[in-house]
């Protein structure tokens, strides 16, 4: 379940949107971020009344640090290559979806998360004859160093690898007096390749095997408002989709059962950019859950960190 | 409500009326038609077919174990899509009912009912079942003449043998909050009659104390509380209560399992060493053969009017069978080491290389750390320490010595009757219901009358992490330098063709413009798109038409400043450059700038800015 608020797509850090560095440009981002949580939502009956949120006692943290770096390959083709170290831990063991789960549920997890690797093809520039810049992209992710770990609720992934599509739609603007606005959002379908094909739910659950986990929808989205060019600020969300099984569906014996999980969620929040006239960046933003399904339902997150442009494509 | 009153359901039945709501059902009063009996039927209120499954494996289970003191099952009741047991109406209500009532309840009569409960709970152990649920809500009182017969119902969450390892779901098979064994809670797959022991010892100990064993310290009890809270023992929350009984459910309530009674029997030995004939019953065969809880392959003929009146065995005698062959594997292997609790782990170790891009965040982002300040590690299953087990030892010991029970006549030959506690045997005769003698039967105690003194410490469990965040010397990547002053390149002849730049001398030539001024004035800020991303333009002109500034493009967050150089002229055509990095042509007027540019390996991009 984890999942849903760790190791989404999004919270564009290093930039997101359809927009590409030129061939031989390249930026860094190191950042870190932390996330708390201490209510889950769950469906823990088949009845929509059944639906409850519980308190995971004095809540979970993480805490993470990533590199993201991005390389102009050629003219409007960009990849971005992510590795990130997480750290989950509960504040108590000893409240219910903790127990629920079974001991060691609620270990601290440490450990390399999700790398990630993505192409972006910038397909269509707002000045050429569209009022939009479109992108397409591919993503990989490998999640091998988060499967030890994945039936824990304090995992960092659930240790898949995958693979899918993402289309970035984008359009920027002036402001007047040398500022300007941005606005991007993006859709990303991502196959994974299930770590099962037969998780068999609880008595509750479906009577066939089913595969956990499912793909995954990730929609995401900011609006940066920069009276100059070295400020912007605005808001964002960041949205996930994932069919599977209810809560009150779950084998809670199999090592796969948070990744069985269906889940939604819905987190909106904002972020401040200032840029120094060299080009480095602090950028920092927030995003808390604000709609959710058998998920964190108070999550928030917090993240801060540089962007350096680290080479400039030559002729 | 499911159904009305009058309602017909299945044809034979009509509804008096509700009885009582439980976790997942309703439970109506409904008479027979034809025949005119009374009867209980448990409703699901979901139609949820995972549900459907487990109430008929619940009315399996309570149909086959033939027993006194087990709720019978007769029939199963399908209505509109749901499903439903049909049980004989047990008027006396529930033990939880008969709790609200009368706080606590004294030794000799709590004795007794909990004798009839282990008959019941011994009996479905030797047929193979654990109960899992077990909580007054789910012991029935039948009131017979005076006295009250135990009878133990809701097997919705019990475990048969081996066969349902894999039903385990949160909510359900974690029971009651309380009532539930500590390793139940943690691991409902993992249980054995153990847990059903200690849920025994946390009824009789309600039953004796009209108190919770654990209990938080803000009062409330949690799923989580037989798990983390301290125990307060028996003795310490009434130290009127015998030593032996105080023992026994102290055991009972152990929160290691290898540290309780190892059966029903061995609980009832202790228990009811001075009412032999109490356990004389518990000890007794239970009569019960060999069940099956196989669903059917056929689906049952539904319920109509056409259908036959079942046969409604009101109050099933036991049988006189032999005793079954217990099921061994079953049963808990007494030398089972108990996992122990796990010590707070050492960490694995982090990988230096992300403490260290931390640490270069950490200088920039800084005051985000007290996210991480406390993070304290619970540990779940702490068994007492050696000082909560002095002051628990300490308590028992300092326990005034109180006055011996009478003396029970030597055991006597096992009754079939299968009434507990019948009036000439009881101390206080039981009575139920709000008759003239009923509320104030003369052993009320009122709870609180005796302060409960709480194990003063709960386990220390709070175990101080290592600081998580190692400083490290910051390695940040190198700052790219701008090279702003080389290659800086002026575009000397306005009619130039464009994209053919050339190279000229740092020093930029006069252009030939004519002394008044008439083409657009470019200076100032701009703003815009630049090779489809955000781009700003700060330029300075002279009145000649010299142009210099600087350029920017936004890089995802990062940003790319060009510093440039050029010149526009009276019909607004603009060039500017960046040494060889950059080359830009366009159409200026005073509000807009569109053209293309150049940039690296990046060619004939767009470019569209204004004010
Ligand atoms: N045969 C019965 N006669 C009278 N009341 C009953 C009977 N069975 C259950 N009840 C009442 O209904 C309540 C709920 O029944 P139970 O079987 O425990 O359902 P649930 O599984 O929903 O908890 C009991 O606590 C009791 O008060
Ligand atoms: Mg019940």
């Amino acid at each position: 379940m984890m999942l849903a608020w760790m190791c989404v797509i999004g919270v564009a850090e290093a930039g997101g949107g359809p927009w590409v560095l030129g061939p031989g440009d390249q930026t860094i981002y190191v950042g870190m971020d932390v996330q708390r949580l201490t209510q889950l939502g769950i469906q823990a009956g088949p009845d929509p009344a059944d639906y409850t949120t519980i308190d995971v006692g004095e809540g979970l943290s993480s805490f993470g640090v990533k590199a993201i770096a991005n390389y102009g390959l050629l003219s409007r083709v960009e990849l971005e290559l992510e590795v990130p170290w997480y750290r989950v831990s509960a504040n108590r063991v000893d409240v219910e979806p903790c127990l629920a789960l079974g001991e060691g549920s609620c270990k601290t997890t440490q450990s390399i998360g999700l790398l990630r690797g993505q192409a972006k093809w910038l397909v269509l520039d707002e000045l050429q004859g569209m009022p939009l810049s479109v992108s397409l992209g591919g993503t990989m992710r490998y999640g091998g160093f988060t499967a030890p770990a994945r039936s824990r609720i304090t995992n960092v992934g659930e240790g898949t690898t995958d693979l899918g599509p993402s289309i970035h739609l984008g359009r920027t603007g002036g402001l007047g007096k040398g500022g300007y606005w941005s606005a991007y959002t993006e859709l990303y379908w991502l196959y994974r390749f299930p770590s099962t094909d037969s998780y068999q739910g609880s008595d509750l659950g479906p009577d066939a095997p089913v595969s956990a986990p499912m793909p995954e929808w990730v929609l995401n989205g900011e609006a940066l408002f920069s009276p100059d060019a070295s400020v912007a600020f605005g808001p964002s969300f960041s949205g996930l989709y994932r069919n599977g099984l209810d809560w009150y569906e779950l084998n809670l014996e199999d090592p796969d059962r948070l990744a069985a999980l269906g889940v939604y969620n819905m987190r909106v929040g904002g972020k401040l950019v200032i840029r120094n006239e060299r080009g480095v960046a602090f950028s920092t933003g927030f995003l808390r859950t604000v709609v959710s399904y058998n998920n964190p339902s108070d999550a928030w997150l917090v993240s801060a960190g540089l962007s350096v442009p680290t080479g400039l494509g030559r002729p | 409500m499911l159904l009305e009153v009058g309602e017909r359901v299945a044809g034979r039945f009509v509804v008096d009326h509700l009885v009582a709501e439980g976790g997942l059902s309703e439970v109506y009063q409904v008479r027979h038609i034809e025949l005119g009996s009374v009867h209980a039927l448990k409703l699901l209120r979901a139609d949820h077919p995972g549900i459907t499954k487990r109430l008929l494996m619940e009315g399996r289970i309570q149909a086959q174990l033939t027993h006194p003191n087990i709720a019978p099952v007769t029939d199963v009741v399908r209505h509109k899509d749901r499903v439903g047991l049909l049980m004989p109406l047990i008027l006396g209500k529930s033990m939880a009912e008969l709790l609200e009532r009368r706080v606590q309840i004294p030794v000799a009569e709590s004795l007794e009912l909990m004798a009839g409960v282990l008959c019941g709970v011994s009996a479905a152990h030797g047929a193979g079942v654990l109960h899992r649920d077990i909580k007054p809500g789910n012991v029935l009182l039948l009131v017979e003449g005076e006295a009250m017969r135990p009878l133990v119902t809701d097997f919705g969450i019990a475990k048969v043998a081996e066969s349902m390892g894999n039903a385990t779901r949160v909510g359900s098979a974690m029971g009651t909050p309380g009532y539930s064994a500590p390793e139940q809670v943690l691991d409902a797959a993992d249980v054995d009659v153990r847990a059903d022991i200690f849920s025994l010892g946390v009824v009789l100990y309600r039953m004796l104390t009209g108190r919770m064993p654990y209990v938080s310290p803000d009062g409330s009890v949690r799923i989580g509380s037989v798990v983390s809270e301290p125990y307060t023992p028996l003795g310490v929350a009434d130290a009127t209560l015998p030593d032996a009984l105080c023992e026994t459910v102290d055991k009972a309530l152990a929160r290691s399992a290898q540290d309780r009674f190892a059966d029903v029997h061995e609980m009832a030995k202790a228990l009811l060493k001075e009412r032999p004939k109490l356990l004389a019953r518990v000890l007794a065969p239970s009569g019960i053969g060999p069940i099956s809880f196989e669903l059917p392959t056929l689906d049952p003929v539904p319920d109509g009017p056409e259908s036959g009146a079942p046969g409604v065995t009101l109050m099933p005698e036991a049988a006189e069978q032999p005793a079954p062959t217990p099921n061994l594997a079953f049963a808990p292997a007494p030398t089972e080491p108990e996992s122990p609790a796990p010590l707070p782990a050492a960490e694995e170790k982090s990988p230096l290389i992300w403490l260290g891009a931390a640490a270069a965040v950490l200088l920039l982002g800084g005051g985000l750390w007290w996210w991480q300040g406390e993070d304290p590690v619970t540990e779940p299953l702490a068994e007492n320490t050696p000082e909560e087990q002095l002051v628990i030892d300490q308590a028992a010991a300092l326990k005034p010595i109180s006055p011996p029970s009478p003396e029970e006549p030597p055991a006597e030959p096992v009754e079939e009757e299968v009434l507990l506690g019948a009036p000439s045997e009881l101390g206080e005769p039981v009575v139920v219901g709000p008759g003239p003698s009923g509320v104030e039967s003369s052993g009320i105690k009122p709870a609180g009358e005796k302060p409960v003194e709480a194990v003063p410490e709960g386990p220390d469990q709070e175990v101080p992490e290592e600081p998580s965040a190692e400083t490290v010397a910051s390695d940040g990547p190198d700052v790219v330098e701008p090279e702003e002053g080389e290659d800086v390149v002026a575009v000397v002849d306005p009619a130039e063709a464009p994209g053919s730049i050339t190279e000229a001398p740092p020093v930029p030539e006069e252009p030939e413009q004519p002394p008044s001024w008439s083409g657009p004035d470019v200076s100032g800020a701009w703003s815009g798109t630049a090779g489809g991303r955000p781009a700003t333009m700060l330029l300075k002109m002279t009145p000649e038409g010299q142009v210099s500034g600087e350029l920017v493009f936004i890089l995802g967050a990062t940003r790319r400043s060009f510093p440039v150089r050029g010149s526009v002229d009276q019909q607004g055509r603009m060039k500017l450059s960046s040494g060889s990095d950059l080359s830009l042509s366009a159409q200026a007027s005073e509000a807009s700038i569109n053209g293309s540019y150049e940039q690296g390996r990046s060619k004939d991009q767009s470019i569209r800015l204004g004010r």
